[in-house]
């Protein structure tokens, strides 16, 4: 059976039907999810973030314009609200505008080294732009294809190989520097 | 390193691969907030009465019209040719049944009668 399209399911969930809208969920929770991620860097923040977005995605879903292109329009919400809950906090506590990545909650059995390369991981993506962090994250977590990306982030399918080559070779340099090979930072 | 180990070294940044019940709870987390605004969409997505009358006007006045015309032209076409009324044809049907003489008569005959003589002649009274 054919999928449906993100325009056919808004159309749907603009009817307040409940099995579209969960379909719509199902599609974009984990890049959601992520996108939080790349901003905030903290999984639970990226969790409410998230979370929050697909609510106010369904009260303003007659603004999104074009209903094909749902999936930008999600990431969008999700990307200007994860960054108004950073811009928050680091007004809270009076610091720069930068996400400091934590490593998360591990499983029960974690055992030190695990705990460990969580932390390198959660190292190297700090290190990163916010936009390599989402297409690194949306690629090699999520699956999506660079043309996926690159329409659903708004930016050309160049750049998006551009930025995902520099996000790799940035987090192998760092995950090597820790399991002994020498580091070379992130090239801008 | 390859795609895969590229993959492999990002996993511990989804919840789903520590706790795989993760991405089922935020879904029915998400679904059971949005309950509220998909039950307001759905009522107002419920046609009145009022609209079920307006959906059907929309069929109804050109389906109405389309059958009124085609009915016309079905009449018309069924008439049998009408011949054209001559005037003389006319005065004689004008003055059919009619007691006494017609007013053309009664005016070519007595123009020099008076108005209670004439109304007279004519039955006005």
């Amino acid at each position: 059976m054919r999928e449906k399209t993100d325009g056919e399911l808004v159309s749907a969930a603009l009817q307040g039907q409940t099995q579209a809208f969960g379909v719509l969920v199902t599609r974009y929770m984990r890049p959601g999810y992520l996108v939080a991620l790349s901003v905030t860097g903290n999984p639970e923040d990226a969790e409410d973030v998230s979370q929050e977005a697909f609510l106010v995605a369904l009260k303003r879903l007659e603004d999104c314009r074009d209903p094909e292109r749902f999936g930008g329009w999600f990431l969008t919400i999700v990307r200007n609200r994860a960054r108004n809950l950073l811009r928050r906090e680091h007004l809270r506590r009076g610091e720069e505008l930068t996400p400091e990545f934590f490593p998360g909650p591990g499983g029960p059995a974690e055992d030190l080294k695990q705990l460990e390369i969580r932390e390198q991981l959660a190292i190297g993506l700090e290190g990163l732009s916010e936009v390599r962090r989402e297409v690194l994250l949306l690629h090699d977590l999520e699956g999506w294809k660079h043309r996926e990306i690159a329409v659903r982030l708004g930016i050309p399918d160049g750049t998006v190989r551009s930025h995902l080559h520099f996000a790799r070779k940035h987090l192998r340099d760092r995950l090597g520097a820790f399991h002994g090979s020498a580091p070379s930072g992130e090239e801008s | 390193m390859s795609d895969l180990d590229d993959r492999r070294q990002l996993e511990p940044l989804d919840p789903g691969s520590e706790d795989p019940g993760f991405w089922i709870r935020f879904h029915g987390r998400v679904m059971a907030q949005a309950r509220d605004e998909l039950a307001r969409r759905q009522m107002a997505g419920e046609w009145s009465i009022a609209e079920v009358v307006f959906q059907w006007r929309k069929i109804l006045v050109p389906v109405t019209l389309l059958a009124a015309t085609l009915a016309g032209i079905f009449v018309v076409g069924q008439e049998e040719p009408v011949p054209p009324l001559s005037p003389i044809a006319l005065e004689e049907a004008l003055v059919e049944g009619l007691a006494g003489e017609s007013i053309p008569t009664v005016l070519g005959r007595t123009a020099e009668l008076d108005e209670v003589a004439f109304l007279t002649s004519a039955g006005g009274f």
